[in-house]
């Protein structure tokens, strides 16, 4: 398979439970390579997506293609999959534990132990791989976690809130190795609620409200979508003088002002207003790109939920 | 497949390592043996340490001569005991009380011991000493095996040890149609009983109940959907099951080879034990039965476990297939008077009190081998349907499922399993 090749393709899935309809008409694909974010409130059904794309749970109408075809047991073996809510075995050896889920897998024992070995020298749990999983702490167990999800050089992750409960080092350790993985050719679908790590990180995004897609696209066009015909400036002068300037709302800071533009000027006629202007003195310039979690907040919001 | 023996592989290791197992399938039996065999060391050093009177010294033809008594008088009003005899080298016979204090006072005696007239009927007899000593109190064993020998005259000393104790009773009794059965003293018998059926009803239960524990542990880890996105959920429980059944046959054998091997030496340590017979059927019926009733038990339990939320529930959800499968233990009493009665038959035919109560009959009686066959058919029958519906309900949504589903869905979920 190479880049831009489609390895998660959901088709016009629904999903329910009882008369709560979980998932509902929903379609997107994921592209080989990318980190693909995927948002929504709780009870949004990003989990029975996920799980279905894991063949965990089957859809009740639409179809699911996964790694260029229908899921089978081999399937199983080139993904790897760390739930939101995890655990571990707690009175299992570390190492024990890992060639376990390697097998599982599909992985040889030997071949288990000798990369679950590797990682754990990697991400400097090495000398506890004798140690039962209920000696280890918290942090310790989250990496674990991680390697079980990667242990068997999968093709395709999903992980589903990656970095809950994890302190700044470990969520910087894990960004690094999730970032490894993508360079590594390895496909990536994250679930999360920290939307500057999906600024940060994901390269396109979904995101579904009450089982219906509401957003999807790679991350910089949503935003420019969202983006209002306004530009954020710092600096000195009389910025409601500028020609083509609506209005001027300044922060809480008094530094740095948005400039609501009137319909049929551009932020580029502004610019060049500014640079001819000398009774303007202007630091920093920037299109008034909203944040995702305001885009996030105003999407979930107009559907009545709250994030 | 494949995953289904790693997941077998997996869990015995896992399993067998515990504390509580090893404890329970090795240790109890060990302890039960050191036990065993410490009691016997004690006795057999008391023994050589002490009397050599008693009922050990009258029970074999050794030299009725013991030196540390000194010499024992005795005075004979009863008219039975003319002769020392045998014991003559220690025991010397005086005419009067009178004669033997005398002698006594004189240091010739150690102890003196009159012999009431009536001593057929009383058995009645005066110690005298000179002083309090236990040398001299312990003479009493030896004086007392010099007036059992002599009352039996020539008799074989076997005759006389036997005359002591109470018979062991083996009873024969011939049942209505041609089978025909051996029951042993009551006794004994409620033992056997006892004994074997404790063994398979913890032997079956601990297996499941690890079981349970297995299951509830992913749900409650949460292992249980990283698990389930590499193997499917009826794998995962076959893996399990069968790892649980060997480590619970394993313990079985353990236990039963163990109980037979006291049981045959106990005899030697108790009398009272000497007459016990293990029926060597039962210990071959055992094996069908521990298997087909694990089965039973660890479909059901595997369910309870796929339904429960927590730790908490299983156990007591349990509890409805546990208290009526030891219903038979309640009637012990009726199985040990009438092994082959109503009651006992009606219970060892009943899936659910079958393997109890079978083992229970086969401890102390023959049972029909149609009984045994019909019973161990509808036995399987109801194993067969426990794993089918552990099967059912352990699927994803039960197992994924953070809480425990109404009883009014249960039906719903099996039918749409």
């Amino acid at each position: 398979m190479s880049a831009g090749e489609t390895v998660v393709q959901v088709s016009q899935v629904t999903k329910a439970y009882g008369t709560h309809v979980a998932v509902d008409d929903l379609s997107f694909e994921v592209q080989r390579g990318e980190i693909f974010a995927f948002l929504g409130p709780n009870g949004a059904g990003k989990t029975t997506t996920m799980r279905m794309i894991l063949d965990i749970l089957k859809p009740d109408a639409g179809s699911i293609s996964v790694l260029g075809g229908p899921f089978t047991e081999e399937t199983k073996q080139r993904i790897g999959y760390m739930p939101e809510e995890r655990g571990l075995y707690r009175n299992v050896r570390l190492l024990d534990l890992l060639v376990y889920m390697g097998t599982l897998k599909g992985m040889r024992a030997s071949d288990a132990r000798q990369r679950a070995m590797d990682l754990l020298n990697r991400l400097e749990l090495g000398e506890h791989a004798k140690s039962k999983v209920s000696e280890l702490s918290k942090g310790m167990q989250q990496k674990v976690q991680f390697i079980v999800t990667v242990l068997h050089r999968p093709e395709l992750i999903i992980v589903d809130e990656p970095f809950s409960g994890l302190d700044p080092v470990n969520t910087q350790l894990l960004k690094n190795m999730l970032f490894d993985l993508k360079d590594d050719g390895v496909t990536i679908v994250m679930s999360t609620h920290m939307m500057h790590q999906v600024e940060e990180m994901g390269d396109r995004l979904l995101m579904i409200d009450e089982g219906r897609c509401v957003l999807y696209g790679p991350v910089d066009e949503v935003r420019d979508r969202f983006a209002e015909n306004a530009v954020v400036v710092q600096g000195q002068g009389d910025w409601a003088a500028l020609p083509g300037v609506e209005s001027v709302e300044a922060d809480e800071t008094g530094r740095e002002y948005t400039l609501h533009l009137a319909e049929g000027v551009t932020p580029k006629m502004v610019m060049q207003a500014l640079a001819a202007s000398p009774e303007h003195h202007v630091r920093s310039f920037a299109l008034a790109v909203p944040s995702l979690n305001e885009i996030f907040i105003q999407v979930a919001g107009r559907n009545g939920n709250h994030a | 497949m494949n995953k289904l023996w790693h997941v077998f592989g997996f869990e015995l290791k896992r399993q067998s390592s515990r504390r509580a197992y090893l404890f329970t399938t090795f240790g109890i039996p060990l302890l039960a043996v050191v036990l065993l065999f410490g009691y016997q060391a004690i006795q057999q050093l008391n023994a050589a340490s002490g009397s050599a009177g008693g009922e050990g010294a009258s029970a074999e033809e050794t030299s009725p001569e013991e030196p540390n008594f000194g010499v024992i008088g005795y005075v004979d009003y009863s008219g039975l005991f003319p002769d020392p005899g045998l014991f003559g080298l220690t025991l010397v016979r005086y005419d009067s009380e009178e004669e033997a204090l005398t002698a006594m006072d004189a240091g010739e005696l150690t102890t003196v011991y009159v012999i009431a007239e009536d001593y057929l009927e009383t058995g009645k007899v005066t110690r005298y000493l000179e002083t309090f000593s236990l040398e001299g109190a312990s003479a009493d064993g030896f004086f007392s095996a010099f007036l059992r020998r002599e009352l039996a005259g020539n008799a074989d000393q076997r005759v006389v040890a036997r005359i002591q104790s109470d018979p062991v009773v083996v009873e024969h009794v011939l049942n209505e149609g041609s089978d025909f059965s051996v029951a042993q003293s009551e006794d004994v018998s409620f033992l056997l009983v006892y004994l074997f059926a404790l063994l398979l009803a913890f032997a079956a239960f601990f297996s499941s109940g690890y079981l349970m524990q297995s299951v509830i542990e992913e749900k409650e880890t949460r292992i249980v959907e990283i698990l389930l996105s590499s193997v499917r959920p009826v794998p995962l429980l076959a893996g399990k099951v069968l790892s649980m059944g060997l480590l619970g046959l394993l313990q079985i054998a353990v236990w039963v080879a163990t109980a037979v091997f006291i049981l045959n030496r106990i005899g030697a340590i108790f009398p009272v034990l000497a007459g016990l017979h293990i029926q060597t059927e039962m210990l071959v019926w055992m094996v069908p039965y521990f298997l087909l009733g694990y089965l039973m038990f660890a479909g059901v339990y595997a369910a309870i476990g796929a339904l429960a939320p927590s730790m908490r529930e299983g156990p007591q959800l349990a509890v409805f297939i546990t208290l009526p499968a030891m219903i038979p233990f309640y009637f012990l009493n009726i199985f040990v008077e009438t092994p082959n009665g109503l009651l006992p038959t009606i219970f060892s035919l009943f899936p659910i009190t079958a393997p109890l109560a079978m083992v229970q009959r086969l401890a102390i009686t023959t049972v029909p081998l149609h009984e045994l066959l019909i019973s161990l058919a509808l036995l399987a029958l109801t194993a067969l349907g426990a794993i089918w519906l552990a099967g059912r309900l352990f699927r994803v949504n039960t197992l994924l499922a953070g809480q425990m589903p109404r009883w009014r869905d249960l039906l719903h979920i099996i039918r749409e399993a």
